[in-house]
């Protein structure tokens, strides 16, 4: 039987995505019965909808400014 | 501006020729791509504009080299990929060591049982500031964390794909996103404890 720390472990490691069936139906085990467990799992998978969701704000005035200096850059012959 | 159609047979064929007039163009679309990219995987402003700018220039070094076969974007991105696993192997040559593995050790008794469980921060997650507060706490993440945990999170790539583009092993890279994820958490739980 897997404990708190090694499933946390797996969780965060993606060790549980990787690994075989049984060790799978095992954490979804331990997560059904351990209520902290599965409020670690689902913390862990919010981080990453949330850095999908958010991305990095972009103002128009800073890429277009970049994209000028990558122009010069560009135009310029070694 | 914006009606380029970058799938236009006709527009290819001037990049592929190495067309300069059609070169703003395609900077302007696919430069904040790449910088937003460059950002999120904790290069600076600076830094991001040099591999942005390398992009380009080994595009029209050779730019018969792209066929057209996949998108534009996706081409230029491949160079770019290349790119960040070259300098991520000159940044990381080992794994070093990380105090987040303690805290976390310390979370746990002797039997593995949560000693300190988790905080209820499900609320904050969902709330407005919450991309703020996760800009805010990425910065405490090494680049190598960085690095791994965008590829894996935001570009959701397999761990085998990510493994052979930086070179490393599926146990390295449980590590670094292991150490990454127990970083944000920690610094978002702290966070809103703080102002709870």
């Amino acid at each position: 039987m897997l404990n708190c720390s090694q499933v946390a472990r797996s969780i965060a490691s993606d060790e549980y995505r990787t690994g075989g069936l049984l060790y799978r139906m095992s954490i979804r085990l331990h997560l059904a019965m351990c209520r902290q467990c599965s409020r670690y799992f689902r913390q862990i998978r919010a981080l990453g909808s949330v850095l999908r969701e958010v991305g990095d704000e972009f103002p128009i005035s800073q890429a277009l400014a970049a994209r000028d200096r990558l122009l010069a850059r560009l135009s310029r012959k070694p | 501006m914006g009606a380029t159609n970058f799938s236009n047979p006709d527009f290819l064929e001037r990049v592929k020729k190495g067309d300069r007039a059609a070169l703003p163009l395609l900077v302007e679309a696919v430069l904040p791509q790449l910088l937003r990219a460059g950002r999120g995987m904790g290069f600076s402003q600076e830094e991001s504009e040099d591999l942005a700018h390398s992009v380009f220039a080994a595009f029209l070094e050779k730019p018969e080299q792209f066929q057209g076969r996949s998108h534009i974007r996706t081409y230029l991105f491949g160079i770019f990929y290349n790119l960040v696993a070259e300098r991520y192997r000159e940044k990381s040559k080992a794994l070093e060591h990380d105090p987040i593995d303690e805290v976390m050790e310390s979370k746990f008794d002797a039997h593995g049982s949560w000693r300190q469980p988790p905080a209820d921060i499900e609320g904050q997650l969902h709330a407005k500031e919450i991309g703020q507060i996760i800009q805010e706490c990425l910065k405490g993440l090494s680049q190598p964390q960085r690095v791994a945990f965008y590829l894996r999170e935001h570009e959701e790539w397999e761990t085998p794909e990510i493994c052979k583009k930086l070179g490393i092993t599926v146990t390295n890279l449980g590590v670094l996103l292991f150490r990454a994820r127990n970083r944000l958490r920690e610094c978002v739980e702290k966070k809103g404890l703080k102002k709870g």
